[in-house]
């Protein structure tokens, strides 16, 4: 995928959402405080939300222009939501199956080898977040969402996670890396985005 | 036959129909917006709030002899739903379905949209959704559906009356207790009546069981 171009402007209740980026293979860092409209607009570029004027582009193709819109299933994309959305009635191992035939393998990428037959409420904080990745990776997509992805980890298994991001970036994918932990989009960024009250501002570096 | 065995000769075949005829009604009224659901949720709810005997009367009217379906029926195939099982049966379901419609609908409303996003958003065909995610976070919510839907049919007394009439075949426990009673047979008005009760009392339970899952 060459580029994405986001140009959304959306609303939910009282929030008004004016985002306006353009992201390239790479890792581009979504930074700010909360309730700046980060996770909003992962929801867009995923296609779980719909905008209210403006396009997302993803090269030549128009994602969601309020006309035309392509439906999550066919965007391409790996979403880590930010409280991971696993299901409860699955184990680790099911929630990859699903996506890839070689489950077992990611997992282990992700360190949760010895987790693969455990439902969720039998997962810690960072382990369901990292299933969560992995769920995201699972189809290799060119399209990389991750919402606070690690934020429940502890700083070497967090490390060790933000080398697959690198990873993903370095095969071609266009990683949307949502943080506020400023160590952490430094390390991983190669553009940034700047939230704040829902306007963006693109910064080379933070 | 037994009381009981008549009532499960017409309720069993009714709940076959009922289960995922209603479960299917369930999942559009509960993602379906706009005219079309107003339309379907109405006629859901009107059987369910019309007395049996109104609903009996007008099965009579479409599918007795003289109706327009049944008289095609009977002419047709030889089929002749009055006085019949399979009469009870469909009486019984009509009463039912509306039941296991509402109560499915509210059980895929319960499931968390955010779930069926991740399947999505993560490339999940629509069917692969509902049947990975959707369909099994639903299925507690159906099973307490299912066994409201059977003891609204097991309780079901009007609508059959009117429709299939009292006769062997369609002498269901709660006709039984009835025309046990008018004949003056207190004893087997009272065993059948006290049957139901323990059978309805389990299935309450039960009902329990898969509404806390």
């Amino acid at each position: 995928m060459s580029e994405l171009r986001v140009d959304a402007r959306a609303r939910i209740e009282a929030f008004e959402l004016d985002a306006r980026f353009t992201a390239r293979p790479g890792v581009t860092v979504l930074f700010g405080p909360t309730a700046s409209g980060k996770t909003l607009t992962l929801r867009l570029v995923a296609g779980v939300e719909r905008l209210a004027g403006g396009s997302i582009r993803s090269g030549e193709r128009v994602l969601d222009d309020g006309t035309a819109f392509v439906p999550p299933r066919d965007r391409g994309v790996g979403w880590a939501p930010q409280d991971g959305a696993l299901w409860p009635h699955r184990t680790a191992r099911e929630h990859l199956t699903p996506f890839t035939p070689d489950a077992i393998a990611l997992l282990a990428r992700v360190g949760l080898s010895d987790r693969a037959d455990r439902k969720p409420t039998r997962l810690s904080g960072g382990e369901r977040q990292r299933l969560a990745f992995a769920r995201a990776l699972a189809r290799s997509p060119a399209l990389l969402l991750l919402d606070e992805p690690f934020s429940a980890l502890d700083d070497a298994t967090r490390r060790q996670m933000g080398e697959l991001v690198r990873a993903e970036a370095a095969r071609g994918a266009i990683v949307l890396f949502v943080t506020h932990d400023r160590e952490e989009a430094t390390r991983l960024g190669d553009a940034f985005v700047l939230f704040e009250s829902g306007r963006t501002r693109e910064a080379p570096a933070l | 036959m037994s009381a009981f065995a008549v009532s499960l000769r017409v309720i069993l075949p009714a709940l076959a129909l009922v289960a995922p005829l209603g479960a299917a009604l369930g999942f559009f009224l509960s993602r379906a917006r706009g005219a079309l659901r107003a339309v379907v949720d109405a006629l859901v709810l009107v059987p369910l709030v019309l007395p049996p005997s109104v609903v009996g009367y007008l099965l009579l009217v479409v599918l007795g002899r003289r109706g327009a379906i049944g008289a095609l029926l009977e002419r047709a195939f030889d089929v002749r739903l009055v006085f019949s099982s399979a009469g009870a049966s469909v009486a019984v379901a009509a009463v039912a379905l509306p039941l296991m419609a509402k109560a499915s609908e509210a059980a895929f409303a319960r499931v968390d949209r955010s779930l069926e996003e991740a399947a999505e958003a993560n490339g999940l065909s629509a069917s692969a959704t509902f049947r990975l995610v959707t369909l099994p976070l639903a299925l507690p919510g159906l099973g307490a559906a299912a066994t409201l839907a059977a003891l609204r049919a097991l309780g079901e007394f009007g609508a059959t009356l009117t429709f299939a009439g009292y006769t062997r075949s369609t002498a269901t426990a709660p006709l039984e207790v009835y025309f046990a009673m008018q004949q003056g047979d207190d004893g087997r008005a009272l065993g059948l009546s006290l049957a139901l009760v323990a059978v309805s009392t389990i299935a309450a339970f039960v009902f329990h069981a898969w509404s806390r899952r």
